[in-house]
């Protein structure tokens, strides 16, 4: 009979979901601001800081992830779509764990980042940050209007390409440099990984575009 | 109580108990194939305002007698009943949905092949023709409602979840109405005919109401088809999945549009408002639930053009399709079969024979209606057993007009009646009004031997008996005024003569 008061829950719901993306929004912003200042600073206090505030964001998005499914399933709401709204979740959860895994890495390799390579990794967190708010945004645009969620997807497409373009510049500038392999490789996978960002959201635009027309179907 | 009523009160609770494993799906069927609302929710709704309806909304069928009035032995409209019950049992085991009403039509008309009764062409042809308009209808209607819901939602914006909630309401509210009037509108069929002879008395609830004996009576068929609701998963998923798998906004409009095209077709209210815009009128039809829910289905289906219609599964469609045409056959068979059990092996009195004359006083009437009578001068008094009979010696004599066939046999029909004082104090005045029940106690000792005589008396005596000139305006009007003239044709009638 749990389905004789759909509205019980269904403001803490569409609250919950929007929590969700919101953590995910400020973990991508986290993941910006701790690189700017590693690349500025190096590794320092304000590192540590940053660690256990993503930590602290992946735990609650986690939490709010969990429950979301929890309500979904239990209380059997939309169940056309439910399956799709929580494997977009899935996949934005990758993102999310990207974004952690980033800042951990980077508080426990401490990578020296040479100043010549500076600028590259500047423009590409810039483009990567633009693809995870768009990211946010077209998911957002998801619950509520469907049809306008093919501009984010070009949106996204459009900083990933990019990303992947300062990416190519960066890895040539760095092997063209004279530093010895294992700190080119070490920068290297830096490199790749921030792009991976914009390619994770990329792929997520990829599944919002299907499911928006899922939904107009 | 006849211990003989309950038994064949027994056909009326079967059929209910059909009618409700079938009719349900109609409403919930689509809510419930798209996993919007669980089967035990949508049954246990269901099962409330169906009873809910007939109880209190039935009271409109109670003098109506539903379509088994024709019947006029208790024994008939229990085989009646029975057939009907059957054929939809039959097609709800099979998955397939199918019109209750047309059910009980083809029992009907194998009452009418076996006692040799004319079978209403007008309304048989009526009830053809709803087969394909019925389905054209309501995939109209629900391709337009369901473009305009679509665009209505784009404007409106709702969050996916809160859309699931408003669609959920949404469903259980129209769903509920739904019920409700499927316990009104189709308690006449299921337990109309046994009004005259219920079983029950009238009580008072603590103090706080009264419960009629026609309510009681409805209660329990409503209880039937209430019963049968929790057996409808079958034809509810054929509906709601088997043929289109409809989202849950699709769900929502599966129901509108049927409703809609149900409510227009029966509305005389919305018919008079529309005429009075000045706007052509048209014709108020039977139409069936079930065949606008299919064709809803299919209209939402085609709203997406070839690639709905890829989607659409035409195998399943034309299992219903031919649901459709063999459910009044079957239903009629077996009647017909049945009825020559009940008559020769059973000894039960299954139909009254109704006998035909020719009398002066029939003569002169038709004669005044402009029905040229100079070709039946040697049928003049002669006694003819059944209509099929009287209707062939009269084309054996001349070529009448069918209009003119149906009068002359309408006409000569002996019924007797009289207005005795025990009817008159039986008389249910609060259904006739203060005028109409006047005009026939005015009438006190007279009797009747033929319909039109009392007709014609009881315009005389008051206005209120008049009927206007038809028109779509005056249609409800004439309409009620037949209802009344059938209960009181009923209620005088003397069953000795």
């Amino acid at each position: 009979m749990v389905d004789i008061l759909p509205f019980k829950r269904t403001g803490l719901l569409i609250s919950e979901i929007d929590d969700y993306f919101d953590k995910v929004s400020e973990a991508a912003m986290i993941v910006q601001r701790t690189v700017l200042h590693y690349l500025d600073h190096g590794p320092d206090e304000e590192l540590a800081k940053r660690v256990d505030q993503i930590r602290a964001v992946e735990d609650r998005a986690d939490e709010v992830r969990r429950n979301i499914a929890n309500v979904m399933y239990t209380e059997m709401l939309m169940p056309d779509t439910r399956g799709d709204v929580l494997s977009l979740l899935n996949q934005v959860d990758i993102a999310l764990d990207n974004c952690v895994h980033l800042v951990l890495g980077l508080a426990m390799e401490r990578p020296e980042l040479p100043d010549l390579f500076h600028d590259g990794f500047r423009k590409m967190l810039a483009e990567v940050d633009a693809a995870a708010q768009v990211m946010v945004s077209g998911a957002r645009a998801y619950f509520t209007e469907p049809q306008t969620v093919r501009n984010y997807v070009h949106k996204i497409n459009f900083h990933n390409q990019e990303a992947t373009a300062i990416g190519l510049q960066g890895g040539s500038l760095i092997f063209d440099s004279d530093l010895p392999l294992d700190r080119k490789l070490q920068l290297r996978d830096w490199l790749i990984k921030v792009r991976d960002l914009a390619s994770t959201a990329d792929d997520i635009g990829d599944q919002l575009a299907i499911l928006a027309v899922k939904r107009s179907v | 109580m006849e211990l003989i009523i309950l038994v064949f009160l027994s056909s009326g609770l079967f059929l209910g108990w059909s009618l409700g494993s079938n009719d349900a799906a109609n409403i919930f069927g689509t809510a419930v194939g798209s996993r919007m609302i669980t089967f035990t929710t949508a049954a246990i709704i269901c099962a409330v305002f169906v009873v809910l309806g007939a109880v209190f909304g039935g009271a409109g069928a109670a003098h109506g007698l539903g379509k088994l009035g024709a019947v006029n032995a208790i024994a008939g409209s229990f085989m009646v009943a029975l057939s009907a019950a059957v054929t939809v049992y039959g097609m709800t085991k099979l998955g397939l949905p199918v019109s209750t009403t047309q059910a009980v039509v083809g029992g009907i008309i194998g009452w009418n092949l076996f006692g040799g009764f004319l079978t209403d062409m007008t309304t048989l042809s009526k009830i053809v023709s709803t087969w394909v308009l019925c389905p054209i209808l309501g995939a109209l209607f629900a391709a337009a409602l369901y473009k305009g819901t679509i665009a209505f939602l784009n404007w409106a914006k709702f969050h996916m979840v809160r859309l699931d909630a408003i669609v959920r309401i949404a469903l259980l509210l129209t769903g509920a109405f739904g019920a409700y009037s499927l316990g009104a509108n189709n308690i006449g069929n299921v337990m109309g005919v046994f009004v005259s002879s219920s079983p029950f008395q009238d009580v008072s609830v603590a103090g706080l109401f009264t419960l009629t004996s026609i309510q009681q009576l409805f209660l329990v068929g409503g209880l039937a088809i209430a019963v049968g609701v929790f057996y409808s998963k079958p034809v509810m998923m054929t509906v709601g999945d088997s043929i289109l798998p409809v989202s849950p906004v699709g769900a929502w409009v599966v129901v509108m549009a049927q409703s809609i095209v149900l409510f227009i077709f029966s509305s005389n209210a919305l018919l008079s408002f529309w005429v009075g815009l000045g706007l052509p009128a048209y014709p108020l039809i039977p139409v069936s639930s079930s065949q606008a829910v299919i064709g809803a289905v299919i209209g939402i289906g085609l709203t997406h053009g070839l690639r709905g219609a890829r989607q659409i599964k035409w195998r399943v469609l034309a299992n219903i399709g031919s649901g459709w045409i063999s459910t009044p056959v079957i239903a009629a068979a077996i009647s017909f079969f049945f009825l020559f059990f009940l008559q020769n092996v059973f000894q039960q009195q299954v139909f009254q024979e109704v006998r035909y004359q020719l009398s002066a006083p029939v003569i002169a009437h038709l004669t005044e209606e402009g029905v040229e009578m100079g070709p039946f001068d040697d049928l003049r008094d002669a006694e003819i057993v059944s209509a099929i009979a009287f209707r062939d010696a009269l084309r054996d004599r001349a070529g009448l007009s069918d209009a003119e066939e149906e009068t002359v046999i309408s006409s000569a029909e002996i019924y007797p009646m009289a207005v005795s004082p025990e009817k008159l104090a039986t008389l249910d005045a609060r259904y006739l009004g203060s005028d109409r029940a006047s005009a026939v106690r005015a009438l006190e000792a007279q009797s009747f031997d033929h319909k039109w005589q009392l007709r014609e008396a009881l315009t005389e005596a008051s206005g209120a008996w008049r009927a206007k000139e038809p028109s779509p305006l005056t249609k409800a009007y004439n309409k009620t005024l037949g209802d009344h003239l059938d209960y009181l044709y009923r209620h005088l009638v003397r069953p000795d003569a």
